[in-house]
C-alpha cells in the first residue's frame, strides 16, 4: 500500500520552521528596514523575491496577497541584480533552508542582503504556514488521510496564524481594490515632438514608471482637480498638468504652477525607482 | 561564354544576380549608379576568380558589404559586377594572447560582440554609432570612428595586417602576418596595410583583417552630461582626453536628442534647453581605479561648467529613446527611418584648436540650408585630433531636396577642409576636393600607388 502523504505542498513542521524562525531571528532588522521607505532593497524588488519564494512553494494565499502588493507597487524597471536576487530565492525555497548568501554579497550592501535575507524567511515562514491551512483542508475533506495528531498539529499552526493572517488577507483586498480602481496611466500630452524640450520628452516617457504606484495613481491621474507643478532640471524646465484623467506636459514653467521642484535631472529622474524620500532629499521645492 | 555564365561557374548561378536598387544607390544624396551583375563569392579563391574574370574582360569590380558607409562608396559608377561580400562572413582566427581577431568583410558587429561574449569575453572590440548589421571590416578600413577611438585612434589603427586580392587576381599579406603566422602587429615589417586603408576599394579587394582586440575591464560607468555652448563642449572634451583617462566622450548636439524622441520636421531648441550632450564612458580594472576616474571627471566637468550629469545606463531603463544609446552598436533607427529615406554627412577629423570655428561653421552652414544644426563629435587618439561630422536628413523623393543637400555637403567639405579638418570616408565629390587642396606630391603619390594597383581603374571606380 502506498503510504506517501497524496498532499504535494510543503506545510509547516518543527523541522522545517525551524531554519527559517532562526533566520528570521538572525536578521530582523533587515526585515525592518525592507519595509521602511528609502532603503536599498526596494519595494518592488521585495515583493519579486517574495513571489519567487512563494511560486516555488506553491502557497495560494501568499500569492494573491503578495500579487495584489505588487501590482499595487506596479512595474519598475530601476533595480540591480534582479536576476541573482531571485535565483538565490528560488535557491533556498527548493533547499527549504537559508543558504549561504555569497552569491549576493559582491552585488549588494551588506544592508541589503540582510534584508533579502530576512524576506526569504518571512515569506518561507507564511508559505509554510499557508499550505499547512491548505493541508488541513485536504484533512477535513478526506483529500489525504485524516491522521488525527498531524491534524491537530496543523490545526495549532492555523489557529496560530489567524491574528496576523487576516489582516494580511484584509491587507491584500485592499490593496488589489486600490489597484483595480486606480486610472490607466494616460497618454501624456505634449508639444510637437521637435518642439518639446529635453525634459519634456524624458518625463512623457518616465510616466508609466513614476505614475505605476496606484496609490499616486489615483491621487495624482484621478484628482478632481488639475495639479500644476513646474519642474526644473539643470537648466531646463517643465511644467506637469495631471488631473481628470489626463497628463499634460508643457516646455518652461507656466506662471500657473502651484510649486517648482527643482533639482538636477539624475534625482527627478530617479523618483521613478520609487525611493521618493531618498531622493527628495536631492530636491528643493519653492513657490513659483 | 557569357559574363554570366563565367561568374555563375565561379560562385553558383544561385549566387549571380542582376544588379538591383539594393546595389546600385543607398541612403545618401549621391545619385543611383549601374552595373550588369551582383556577384556574392564565399571564400578568398572565388574572390580571386572573379578579380581575374573581370581582369581578363576589363570589367569593373565595385566590393560592398551593408552599404551603409553613408557617402556613395559603394555605388557602381562604371558597370561591371558588384563583388556582395556578405557571404564571407567568417571569423576566422581569435588569438586571445595576442589580443586579435581575423574577420572575413562580411563579419557584422552584432556577430563579433556575441562571438567574444561567449569565447573571450576578458577582450573587447570597439563599436561604431552604426546598426549592428554593418562590417567590422570596412568600418576599419575606410577609418571610421568607435566608442574607443579616444584612446585608441580611428580604426585603421586596430588593423594588424591584411590579406588581399589585387586587381590582376594575386592574393597578398600585410603585416606580421605576412611573414609569421601570427597577426600581432603591423611592426616591424614595411607597413603595407596603410595603402589599403582609406582608399576605398581602389587598390585590391580585402578577404581578411587582422584587427586588434582591447581588455575588457570590469567595472564601468556611463555618463550624460550637458554642455551649453561650444566652448564649454570643447573645454570638457579636450580636459577629458588629456588625462588619458577616459574611455570616450562622444558629443552629439541638440537636434540628435530631438530625433531620438521621435521628432523629424521643425526642430526648435528651447532656451533653456542643453546645446550638445556628451556621452562619457569611464572603465577602470578595479573598483577603485573607476571611482578614482569618476571623481577625476566629476572635477573635470565642473572646471568646465557642465554641472548636469547622470547616469546614462540607469536613465536608459527607464526611457526607452535613450536605450538606443546606451549600447554600441545601435539601431539608429531614428536616423535611418526618418521619413523620405535620407541620411547624409560630411565627416571630418583634425585638430582640436580648429574645432570651435569649424563647428560653428558647419553648423551655420546646416541652418542657411535649411536643416537643424546635427553635429556629432569625440576626441581622437588621446586628443591628437577630434571629429567633426555635420548629419543631415532629407526626403531622397523630394528632387529640389536632394539636390540641396548635395550643394550643402559640398560646402561642409570645403568649410571643414578651410579649417583644417579632412573629410574621412570621403564621397567622390569630398575627395575631389580634397585632391583639389592636397600638397601635389600628395596627388602624384595616389597616382603612382594607383598605377602600380590599379592601372586600368576598374576597382571601385569613380573614388578618389
Amino acid at each position: 500500500m502506498d503510504r506517501r502523504d497524496p498532499f504535494p505542498r510543503r506545510t509547516a513542521t518543527p523541522d522545517r520552521l525551524l531554519p527559517w524562525i532562526a533566520e528570521l531571528a538572525r536578521t530582523l532588522p533587515g526585515l525592518v528596514r525592507s519595509y521602511l521607505p528609502g532603503q536599498s532593497f526596494d519595494a518592488r524588488t521585495r515583493e519579486r523575491v517574495i513571489l519567487a519564494v512563494t511560486e516555488v512553494n506553491g502557497c495560494r494565499y501568499c500569492a494573491w496577497i503578495h500579487g495584489s502588493w505588487q501590482d499595487f507597487l506596479g512595474e519598475n524597471s530601476l533595480v540591480d541584480a534582479d536576476e541573482t536576487l531571485l535565483t538565490y530565492a528560488r535557491a533556498c525555497a527548493e533547499a527549504g533552508r537559508p543558504l549561504d548568501t555569497a552569491p549576493l554579497n559582491g552585488i549588494l550592501p551588506p544592508d541589503a542582503v540582510a534584508a533579502v535575507r530576512a524576506t526569504v524567511a518571512q515569506i518561507e515562514v507564511s508559505n509554510l504556514v499557508g499550505n499547512t491551512v491548505d493541508g488541513l483542508l485536504a484533512r477535513l475533506t478526506r483529500k489525504r488521510p485524516l491522521d488525527p495528531v498531524n491534524a491537530a498539529g496543523e490545526a495549532a499552526v492555523v489557529a496560530a496564524a489567524i491574528p496576523l493572517a487576516i489582516p494580511m488577507l484584509a491587507a491584500g483586498a485592499a490593496l488589489r481594490a486600490a489597484s483595480r480602481l486606480a486610472p490607466p496611466v494616460p497618454a501624456p500630452q505634449i508639444p510637437p515632438a521637435g518642439e518639446a524640450n529635453l525634459l519634456v520628452h524624458l518625463l512623457a516617457q518616465l510616466a508609466p514608471t513614476l505614475l505605476a504606484n496606484s496609490l499616486l495613481r489615483s491621487a495624482v491621474i484621478g484628482s478632481p482637480v488639475v495639479l500644476v507643478v513646474g519642474l526644473k532640471a539643470g537648466r531646463t524646465t517643465a511644467t506637469v498638468r495631471a488631473g481628470r484623467g489626463r497628463l499634460a506636459l508643457e516646455n518652461g514653467v507656466s506662471p500657473d504652477v502651484l510649486v517648482v521642484v527643482e533639482g538636477d535631472v539624475e534625482p527627478l529622474l530617479r523618483l521613478a525607482s520609487g525611493q521618493v524620500l531618498q531622493e527628495a532629499r536631492n530636491l528643493r521645492i519653492r513657490r513659483p | 561564354m557569357e559574363l554570366k555564365d563565367a561568374l555563375a561557374a565561379v560562385v553558383g548561378s544561385e549566387h549571380v544576380d542582376p544588379a538591383g536598387d539594393q546595389h546600385l544607390q543607398d541612403v545618401t544624396e549621391n545619385p543611383p549608379g549601374h552595373a550588369e551583375f551582383v556577384v556574392r563569392p564565399h571564400t578568398t579563391d572565388e574572390v580571386r576568380a572573379l578579380v581575374v574574370l573581370a581582369h581578363e574582360r576589363g570589367i569593373p569590380v565595385t566590393p560592398v558589404v551593408a552599404g551603409y558607409n553613408v557617402a556613395g562608396i559603394a555605388i557602381p559608377r562604371a558597370g561591371g559586377i558588384v563583388l556582395d561580400l556578405t557571404r564571407m562572413n567568417a571569423i576566422v582566427e581569435l588569438d586571445r594572447e595576442a589580443m586579435y581577431v581575423v574577420v572575413e568583410p562580411g563579419v557584422t558587429f552584432a556577430q563579433l560582440k556575441t562571438f567574444l561574449d561567449g569565447e573571450a569575453p576578458e577582450l573587447v572590440y570597439t563599436y561604431p554609432f552604426a546598426p549592428p548589421f554593418t562590417s567590422v571590416m570596412m568600418n576599419a578600413l575606410l577609418d571610421g570612428l568607435n566608442n574607443l577611438s579616444l584612446p585608441h585612434g580611428a580604426m585603421g589603427k586596430w588593423v594588424n595586417g591584411l590579406e588581399v586580392v589585387l586587381a590582376d587576381g594575386e592574393v597578398v599579406r600585410t603585416g606580421s602576418g605576412g611573414v609569421v603566422d601570427r597577426w600581432f602587429a603591423r611592426a616591424p615589417v614595411p607597413d603595407f596595410s596603410g595603402l589599403f586603408v582609406s582608399t576605398q576599394g581602389t587598390t585590391g579587394i580585402v578577404t581578411r583583417a587582422a584587427l586588434q582586440l582591447q581588455p575588457k575591464p570590469p567595472y564601468r560607468r556611463r555618463w550624460l552630461a550637458f554642455a551649453e555652448d561650444l566652448g564649454a563642449a570643447y573645454g570638457v572634451m579636450r580636459a577629458l582626453a588629456r588625462t588619458g583617462s577616459f574611455d570616450d566622450c562622444g558629443l552629439m548636439t541638440w537636434p540628435a536628442a530631438k530625433q531620438l524622441f521621435g521628432a523629424t520636421r521643425d526642430l526648435q531648441r528651447s532656451e533653456d534647453e542643453p546645446f550638445a550632450y556628451l556621452m562619457i564612458d569611464i572603465t577602470g580594472a578595479s573598483q577603485g581605479e573607476l571611482d578614482a576616474r569618476v571623481d577625476l571627471g566629476k572635477r573635470l566637468l565642473t572646471e568646465h561648467g557642465i554641472e548636469q550629469s547622470f547616469d546614462a545606463d540607469e536613465v536608459a531603463r527607464l526611457v526607452p529613446a535613450l536605450v538606443k544609446m546606451a549600447e554600441l552598436p545601435t539601431t539608429l533607427d531614428f536616423l535611418l527611418d526618418y521619413p523620405g529615406g535620407g541620411l547624409t554627412w560630411v565627416g571630418s577629423y583634425g585638430p582640436g584648436d580648429r574645432w570651435i570655428d569649424g563647428a560653428r561653421r558647419g553648423m551655420d552652414l546646416l541652418v542657411e540650408y535649411g536643416f537643424p544644426p546635427f553635429l556629432v563629435s569625440r576626441p581622437m587618439d588621446g586628443g591628437h585630433f577630434y571629429v567633426l561630422r555635420f548629419v543631415a536628413n532629407f526626403d531622397k523623393g523630394d528632387p529640389a531636396e536632394v539636390e540641396r543637400v548635395r550643394t550643402l555637403m559640398g560646402k561642409l567639405a570645403d568649410a571643414v577642409l578651410d579649417h583644417e579638418y579632412v573629410p574621412y570616408k570621403a564621397s567622390a565629390d569630398a575627395a575631389h576636393r580634397i585632391l583639389e587642396r592636397a600638397h601635389p606630391g600628395f596627388v602624384r603619390l595616389l597616382e603612382r600607388v594607383r598605377d602600380a594597383f590599379d592601372p586600368d581603374r576598374r576597382m571601385n571606380p569613380g573614388r578618389w
